[in-house]
């Protein structure tokens, strides 16, 4: 095997050019302190949508626990078709705030940008 | 006074931390990287960069390239930051970089297939003046490289990944596996297959086993 490798023998290992070496790790920790920053920043925003989820999510659930609550009751007591109809109107404002943290869910805080993309400003 | 001695305490601190960090770990300086020290990452770059450009260079035959591949392997694995795998024995990240490197390869390799025009960029960026003391030794390198891999090339590029990783880099079966994402045991066969390769290709090739011959203009 060996013999077979020094048929493809690569040239001895280099430094990079003066200066090249400090460029790019200044110009990559500039843009990994800047990702830091970034990230903290995405993390707090993030935090708060996911709280705000779980509140409407938990607001939901308690709503429609109590509408179910009463729709048995309003069965079980045999009441008039206008008070079915309040509470109708009683699940539809139940559902809303879980239709609501759909929209939350689907918010994706964080920005996709392209490797290539970030690479090339951060380098120039 | 006080200023000035508030001042070299906070610099005999600075100095410290650094020397702290220049003996740590890879496994270490990755873990204070994740909490948000760029310095920590820093060290790391400057701790494997050698190793990553000399290895880009082999595997594109263009040091101006391999340079900026450098730089992509390391943004790129702060991206990643979180998948990181280290090494059993010395808790090296280098063989987790190179895998990334080959990833980036591969990829710049597939879009150069793909747009004619990517060529031209960089024909453009081998052109560039540069007027360095070793220009005329990188300059050889380079054309000994393209004459190296223009066998290598003849491999299939499994059997051209594995034998960069463990002849030229120098990783052990263990680390090679860990680089390329797949068992000990694939590495070993395909390491076989690509020894069989180019053993067909030498005696194809009708020349003499030494370097003046197969590789035509090398050195």
């Amino acid at each position: 095997m060996n013999d077979l490798l020094e048929l493809l023998m690569p040239p001895p290992e280099r430094d990079m050019p003066p200066g090249r070496l400090e460029l790019r790790r200044d110009s990559l920790l500039q843009w990994v302190e800047a990702d830091v920053r970034a990230g903290r920043h995405r993390t707090g925003r993030f935090a708060l949508l996911r709280g705000l989820r779980v509140w409407l999510l938990t607001a939901a659930l308690v709503l429609l626990l109590l509408v179910g609550v009463a729709v048995g009751a309003s069965r079980a007591s045999g009441a008039s078709t206008n008070s079915r109809a309040v509470v109708e109107a009683s699940v539809v404002a139940a559902a809303a705030p879980a239709v609501a943290s759909l929209f939350v869910v689907s918010a994706n805080p964080r920005p996709v940008v392209p490797i290539r993309v970030v690479a090339a400003r951060a380098l120039g | 006074m006080t200023l000035t001695a508030t001042g070299r305490h906070g610099n005999s601190e600075a100095r410290a931390d650094m020397d702290r960090l220049v003996t740590a770990s890879d496994q270490q300086l990755w873990q204070e990287a994740l909490a948000g020290s760029s310095a920590a990452f820093g060290v790391i770059f400057e701790r494997h960069a050698k190793a990553v450009y000399n290895f880009c260079f082999r595997r594109t035959g263009s040091w101006s390239l391999a340079e900026d591949l450098t730089s992509e392997v390391f943004l790129l694995a702060w991206r990643r930051r979180r998948d990181v795998v280290f090494t059993a024995e010395r808790s090296s990240v280098l063989p987790w970089l190179y895998g990334v490197a080959l990833n980036l390869v591969r990829n710049r390799r597939r879009s150069e297939r793909r747009a004619t025009a990517a060529f031209a960029r960089l024909d453009a960026k081998e052109a560039e003046a540069d007027f360095s003391d070793d220009l005329v030794g990188r300059l050889a390198d380079e054309r000994r490289m393209r004459d190296v891999l223009a066998v290598f090339d003849r491999l299939a590029a499994h059997e051209q990944e594995v034998l960069a990783l463990c002849a030229w880099a120098e990783l052990s079966y263990e680390d090679c596996a860990l680089a390329l994402g797949v068992p000990v045991g694939t590495v070993r066969s395909r390491l076989a297959r690509a020894r069989a390769h180019l053993a067909e290709l030498v005696a194809g090739s009708g020349h003499e086993r030494n370097g003046e011959s197969v590789l035509g203009t090398c050195g």
